[in-house]
């Protein structure tokens, strides 16, 4: 009777190494090309609006903020990174660190990103610093719940400690080919926000896959078995 | 004085670049070393078109080492990240497979003289379960792999590996009893 440890793959054939690191350098190649057609074509963009309006807008701000609470759910699509729908998150308190005879300051942020480096969702320490899917990408959805919902603690951050995201590229979360995002900010002076917690889910399901309770001095993150932080 | 310290600059630089682009397919090379027979049996399994393994193989690998994270927290994610990617790529091509209305090679091939090559009775038998189920018991009955680890891989809950992995291993017997 055979059985399943018979299994045997076909060897690989002279030269598939090799053969992979070419296909990697022509798609980079080609990668380099279509971005610097793509910056070309931005400077162009930006240059038209700026003689025909005289006002270039930057960033992201808020459709609505309701009194001094802004409460909104997007469902988003997650692009994909080698193959897989992922997302990245940032999570910190204040810090920052001196090198080369200088500052270098990072407010306290949760953000929630493409690979390209879209916000999905964000709270921050600095004026106008929250937002939702700003991509067109992202649909207003119904409501998730505001919970940690049985996440594990990933960790609590506090000022003067380089949290997810700050010195390194944060934590990255493999999930469903959509996302449901929850950003919840209480605003204070400035439009400011002074806390805020973000909520993510995926799947048919709506699981729970991240969980973010933010200040200004304290950030504690909640994450599932499909995020990783590295 | 300070042109010798522009030079030595330069070349601290170059070196960094340098350095910093040849890691990422030193690791992935190691990685590579690690798993690829494991995942050329994994993508045979799934495929059961040997013609096919490599061309899926390679797609997969270049996904891989384009999104290459700067570290893992551990072995366990790191085999469930390069095993889900290779996965998603062997469900493309069935997907495309069935798209273009092609039977499933292994199937095609396999004649009564074949019979005797146990490894293509088992590729016969892989191919003809759902393709939820082929996964779970070749990454689990196969590799070894833990549950946790075949549920990050697959995207589902723990349980789900449990109640797939039952009902794939009697389908699988089943098969080969015929």
């Amino acid at each position: 009777m055979p059985d399943l440890h018979d299994l045997a793959a076909p060897p690989p054939p002279a030269g598939f190494r090799d053969r992979l690191w070419e296909r990697v350098a022509e798609r980079e190649r080609r990668d380099g090309k279509r971005r610097r057609a793509t910056a070309a074509v931005v400077v162009v963009a930006a240059a038209a609006a700026l003689t025909a309006t005289g006002v270039l807008a930057l960033g992201h701000r808020p459709t609505a903020v309701m009194g001094k609470t802004f409460d909104k759910t997007s469902s988003c699509v997650v692009t994909y990174q080698g193959g897989v729908p992922v997302f990245r998150l940032q999570a910190h308190a204040r810090y920052r660190f001196f090198q080369n005879k200088q500052w270098f300051s990072f407010p306290a942020v949760a953000a929630l990103l493409t690979k390209e480096g879209i916000g999905l969702g964000s709270v921050g320490a600095v004026p106008d610093g929250y937002s939702i899917g700003a991509s067109d990408s992202c649909t207003a959805t119904r409501q998730i719940p505001l919970s940690r919902s049985g996440l594990p603690l990933e960790g609590i951050y506090k000022p003067g400690e380089a949290g997810m995201g700050a010195m390194d590229s944060g934590a990255q979360c493999m999930v469903g080919t959509r996302i449901a995002v929850r950003v919840h900010a209480v605003v204070g002076p400035n439009d400011t926000p002074v806390s805020g917690a973000i909520a993510v889910r995926t799947g048919k399901k709506l699981r729970p896959v991240v969980y973010v309770e933010w200040t200004p001095n304290r950030v504690a993150v909640y994450m599932s078995d499909d995020c990783y932080y590295t | 004085m300070s042109e010798f310290a522009g030079i030595r600059r330069d070349a601290l630089r170059a070196e960094r670049e340098a350095r910093a682009a040849v890691a990422p397919r030193r690791r992935f090379e190691n990685l590579l070393d690690r798993h690829e027979s494991r995942l050329r049996r994994v993508a045979f399994g799934m495929l059961g078109d040997a013609h096919r393994v490599d061309d899926v193989l390679q797609e997969a690998f270049l996904k891989a080492y384009r999104a290459l994270p700067e570290s893992f927290e551990n072995e366990r994610l790191e085999a469930a990240w390069l095993y889900r990617i290779v996965h998603r790529c062997c469900l493309d091509e069935l997907r495309g497979r069935k798209r273009r209305r092609e039977v499933a090679g292994v199937l095609e091939l396999l004649s009564s003289e074949d019979e005797q090559d146990s490894s293509l009775v088992i590729a016969g038998a892989l191919a003809r379960l759902e393709p939820n189920s082929r996964a779970v018991v070749l990454l689990v009955d196969l590799i070894g792999l833990d549950y946790d680890t075949a549920a990050t891989v697959l995207g589902v809950p723990r349980g789900t590996i449990a109640s797939r992995l039952h009902e794939a291993r009697r389908a699988l017997r089943a098969v080969l009893d015929a």
